[in-house]
């Protein structure tokens, strides 16, 4: 009973994305960085970086405040989200729209380590590039969770 | 007659130079808002008086941050909020243990 369910719902939503895609209209979704993304996190090696000689007032003095930071402070998280561009494909009715669609976006994230005086202990530095669905309809929408959190360390 | 301007045209330019007004927006910041900042003689309690409370505080407070923008007036302080939206500087102060302003940078965390 409970099987048959679930696969009656899986169809729906097989149905419902494939009539999205077939009798919808396609918007294309700019490359770009996410509104609430900061945009100097480098991708290539921070060579102004020293292990066992940087300290923590350093790093902030160059990259400002950080997107999050360890309970007792022993590390500071920076963070970007690019959107190299997606797709939606949107289907309007009634005076309403259902849209669903996908984005790629590229996780940039650095991880800085400090030891107990302050000075840099590691640096870790992590890239993830992946594909995100988007689904709307009327006024309220969902974007499958970030591949890659940019505050933490997780 | 030819050429002369009734009243009514008169009073809806009047009307529409009002509401044409209303559209321009006057802008937030100050010109001055930062320029109070030297190092090695403001103080933690002088960047408070003028600024607020900080972002984000850094070694017991040693070190604060603080969140802007700008536009045709200068900057402007940003409320807090998860993540950078509307964020285009992060103002950084890093104070000795006197609470005298040692470093401070003012990092551009997005693209102008």
């Amino acid at each position: 009973m409970v099987a048959r369910t679930a696969r009656g719902v899986l169809r729906c939503g097989a149905l419902l994305a494939a009539t999205l895609v077939l009798a919808g209209c396609p918007i294309p979704l700019p490359a770009g960085y996410e509104a609430s993304s900061r945009e100097n996190v480098p991708a290539e090696p921070l060579d102004w970086i020293t292990v066992g000689a940087t300290t923590r007032e350093d790093v902030l003095l160059k990259l400002g405040e950080a997107d999050g930071e360890a309970p007792d402070g022993s590390w500071l998280a920076y963070g970007s989200a690019y959107s190299k561009g997606g797709v939606v494909f949107v289907l309007f009715a009634g005076g309403s729209a259902a849209g669903a669609g996908s984005e790629r976006i590229e996780y940039r994230r650095l991880i800085v380590s400090f030891d107990d005086r302050g000075v840099v202990s590691a640096i870790d530095a992590v890239s993830r590039d992946c594909w995100e669905a988007i689904v709307g309809m009327g006024s309220s929408g969902a974007q499958s969770p970030p591949c890659l959190k940019v505050d933490s360390r997780e | 007659m030819g050429g002369e301007v009734t009243g009514l045209p008169r009073r809806a330019s009047a009307l529409i130079l009002v509401l044409l007004g209303a559209c321009a927006s006057t802008p937030f910041g100050q010109p001055d808002l930062l320029t109070f900042i030297q190092d090695d003689q403001t103080t933690r309690e002088q960047v408070f008086l003028a600024l607020g409370e900080p972002s984000a505080t850094y070694e017991n407070g040693r070190i604060l941050t603080f969140r802007l923008a700008r536009d045709e007036g200068g900057y402007f302080l940003v409320e807090k909020a998860p993540g950078f939206r509307s964020v285009k500087y992060s103002l950084v102060l890093a104070f000795d243990d006197e609470g005298l302003l040692r470093r401070h940078s003012l990092v551009a965390i997005k693209a102008p």
